[in-house]
């Protein structure tokens, strides 16, 4: 099958690097898999979000209309996505930056501190791979192993210290259900 | 071939076109395609290529003339409003009887429009679009990897006709990563000779290059001769792409980005049993009429989808006739319909066909 | 006996299309000398404009190519950029082509130092259309368009583009001569040789514009013609080199 994946938040949270990594992995793992950013003045400011799609079979539309997973960093992306979502879906949000619980009662709902969690781990900007540890938690979409080797090649350019504070926010967020 | 790589469809294009040959790039900076040239300008200085952004779409697609001429293999990308600007060249360059590969990344219109994703610039693609009879061939791709594709062919076929060859997408499809692999870097000693063009008349005739003849019955042959070649590629260089229309009942036509987005339409409505098909253009000109027509005997009705107000079900009503109905759904100004807006479209048609 | 005069070699053995008196055959004959003297037939290209000498590809025995209406210097950007460096381009333009609708490509290809070279035509008029109002129009001048003279408040001011080129880091050389008397021509000769010598050289780009006649437009004889060239426009396109002079 084909996971569906909208990962939401603010320009500069890192939505759009938490769907690249999804995807770099899915074709590490030679799997079918498509990026799809909200592009353009939306990138500033409001919500960016990405669609990020992967599984085994051919993907046709890039658009998911009723996404498996939500991730939500902040509380537009909850008030936009939140009713996206498929029955039985999976919700993952950013507690640091919600005012609200969310409202449906037929998903599976996690919450994470997950600035809190980041810090913790050395980084703050990692907010996002600490949401990307639970979600992989979660939902085996693709091997742990598999999501370090890419963030490792994604942030090289920024330096070891970078690479292994991310690695070290993937397992603060991972743990994060335990 | 090569390992599979995650890439944008902007830099798809470009890496394409340095394998399909092309050392020449001329550009102007408009959204959505600012990745290709800022690719190029990377790019084509490792490979012993040029780059230079223009002052103008204008100017751009004058400098993609002169590169032409002078036998390189040579590109250039823009979005709708620099499209409409570069469309005197176009002319120009169908006249000159000029190769080149132009990308148009379409954007909602008219005017300055927006960003967003568009199909509405297809008649100025497909009909022309500038001065004259032309024509010139377009593609409408609808994933990355068949993007990386069309572009490498599009510089074959426009060397094989001398002719320009447009691509015809938007800045869904531009954004857009998919993993791809690219053909393999093409030797540069076997692109095909050119020995029309302005090299320097040494120890040879001049070649002159021009879309001028004062006489109307020399023009008149000319454009004769233009058109016998557009007659030939209409016969020789039609694409498209056929999903589920075995059985099909009522067929679904869309390109590009809404192509793929229809796809899981039919999925979706092969899922309730309800006998769907797909034909996706992939040469929007020449258009592929004949499959349409195939199809009218076994086919109750046909619905266009585009991301315009309707353009290309004028195409598809010109191959199906008045034998079927040919329903539109359009979303035009750069909104993109879902494949559940397409799902209710066709279950909407289907029920006044019942009616 | 032996010849003394003799058409250039890399000229047609052709009569050219242009009016009785027409200053455009005189400089033609100049490049054609020019190319032979520095031996560059065999690799040089035009770029014709749109205009009258749109024809000029009929008159030399050299690889040409008829770009758009003020396109030329964009089109020999393209050429040259493609082709080995020793390569020759250059670009021939009338007022309308180069300092109306093709003042953008130019300007830019002047101040990009293109190593190309122009020869701009300065007429003050449209020739080709039936003399209608040009940027270089004189004040006061009667044309199809302009029938009670070029008043600045409608059209401003005559448009000087030696001058304007003479200011762009990229330019190598800039000039501007008449060809209507044989000590003007010597000079005028003397200015596309150096032109193409530097584009030779690699130094950049050169433009050289030339006044010239319009006989049949202007409603005047020939040689009233070469009086208005000489009284009248010289008197507002000063003749001189801008830059670059040797």
């Amino acid at each position: 099958m084909n996971y569906e994946i909208i990962v939401s938040g603010f320009g500069g949270q890192g939505v759009l690097i938490f769907g690249e990594i999804l995807s770099q992995g899915a074709l590490k793992e030679n799997k079918h898999t498509v990026w799809f950013p909200a592009y353009g003045p939306e990138q500033r400011g409001g919500t960016a979000n990405c669609t990020i799609i992967i599984g085994d079979e051919e993907i046709a539309s890039p658009i998911s209309i009723d996404p498996d997973i939500v991730v939500a960093l902040n509380q537009p992306s909850l008030d936009k996505f939140e009713p996206w979502l498929k029955k039985g879906g999976l919700l993952i949000i950013n507690k640091t930056l919600t005012t609200r619980k969310p409202l449906r009662d037929d998903i599976k709902i996690i919450e994470i501190d997950a600035l809190t969690l980041a810090r913790e781990a050395g980084e703050e900007r990692a907010t996002n791979i600490v949401l990307l540890g639970r979600l992989l938690k979660e939902i085996p979409l693709l091997s742990v192993d598999t999501v370090k080797e890419v963030i490792s090649v994604i942030f090289a350019h920024r330096g070891e210290k970078v690479i292994a504070a991310n690695i070290k926010a993937l397992n603060t967020g991972w743990n994060s259900g335990d | 071939m090569g390992e599979k790589v995650l890439i944008k469809g902007v830099e798809a294009i470009a890496e394409s076109a340095i394998r399909a040959g092309c050392r020449m790039f001329f550009g102007y900076p408009i959204t959505p395609q600012n990745e290709t040239p800022e690719y190029m300008s990377r790019r084509l200085p490792q490979v012993e290529g040029i780059f230079l952004q223009a002052e103008s779409e204008i100017a751009a697609i004058n400098m993609v003339m002169g590169a032409s001429a002078a036998g390189a293999r040579v590109m250039t990308t823009t979005s709708s409003p620099g499209f409409s600007l570069m469309m005197e060249g176009m002319s120009y360059l169908v006249g000159m009887e000029l190769p080149c590969v132009v990308a148009n990344v379409v954007r909602g219109g008219p005017g300055l429009g927006n960003i967003a994703p568009a199909q509405s610039d297809y008649f100025q693609a497909t009909k022309g679009g500038g001065h004259g009879d032309y024509k010139t061939i377009v593609f409408g791709p609808s994933t990355v990897q068949e993007l990386v594709e069309l572009t490498y062919h599009s510089f074959d076929l426009a060397d094989k006709y001398r002719n320009p060859v447009v691509l015809l997408t938007d800045g869904a499809l531009g954004q857009m990563m998919e993993p791809v692999i690219f053909p393999e870097m093409r030797k540069l000693n076997t692109l095909p000779e050119k020995p029309w063009a302005l090299t320097g008349a040494l120890n040879r005739e001049k070649n002159i290059i021009m879309s001028f003849e004062m006489d109307p019955k020399i023009l008149e042959n000319i454009n004769w001769e233009l058109q016998k070649k557009f007659q030939k590629i209409s016969e020789d260089e039609v694409k498209y792409e056929e999903y589920a229309t075995d059985d099909a009942e009522f067929v679904i036509v869309a390109y590009g980005t809404i192509g793929r987005i229809a796809k899981s339409t039919v999925k979706a409505l092969r899922e309730e049993n309800i006998p769907v098909g797909l034909i996706r253009p992939i040469s929007l000109w020449p258009f592929p009429y004949g499959v349409i027509t195939q199809l009218v005997p076994q086919v109750e009705a046909f619905m266009v989808v585009e991301m315009s107000a309707g353009q290309m079900v004028e195409d598809v009503r010109l191959a199906v006739g008045d034998r079927r109905p040919v329903f539109f759904y359009g979303r035009p100004g750069g909104m993109v319909p879902s494949p559940r807006d397409i799902t209710e479209k066709v279950k909407q048609c289907l029920s006044m066909l019942l009616s | 006996m032996k010849p003394v005069y003799l058409r250039p070699q890399s000229m047609e053995d052709r009569i050219t299309h242009y009016c009785p008196g027409c200053h455009h055959g005189i400089i033609h004959r100049l490049i054609g000398e020019v190319i032979d003297e520095l031996g560059i037939r065999g690799k040089t290209i035009g770029v014709a404009p749109i205009g009258c000498s749109v024809f000029i590809y009929a008159y030399f025995k050299l690889d040409f190519v008829v770009t758009p209406h003020g396109r030329a210097p964009a089109a020999a950007t393209g050429i040259k950029r493609s082709l080995p460096s020793d390569r020759i381009v250059f670009t021939y333009q009338g007022d309308g082509d180069l300092a109306s609708i093709g003042l953008a490509e130019i300007i830019h290809a002047a101040n990009r130092g293109e190593n190309i070279t122009s020869i701009f035509v300065n007429n003050a008029n449209y020739g080709m259309t039936g003399g209608q109002l040009a940027p270089t129009t004189l004040l006061g001048q009667i044309t199809t368009t302009s029938p009670y003279g070029r008043k600045i408040a409608v059209d401003g001011y005559p448009f000087h583009i030696a001058e304007l080129m003479s200011n762009f880091k990229g330019v190598a050389y800039s000039g501007r001569f008449a060809v209507y008397d044989p000590k003007k021509i010597i000079s005028a000769r003397k200015a596309i040789k150096t032109a193409f010598k530097n584009q030779m050289e690699g130094k950049g780009f050169s433009i050289v514009e030339l006044l010239s006649n319009c006989p049949i437009n202007w409603r005047v004889s020939v040689s009233d013609s070469i009086k208005f060239v000489k009284e009248n426009m010289e008197a507002e396109f000063p003749l001189g080199v801008f830059k670059g002079g040797e």
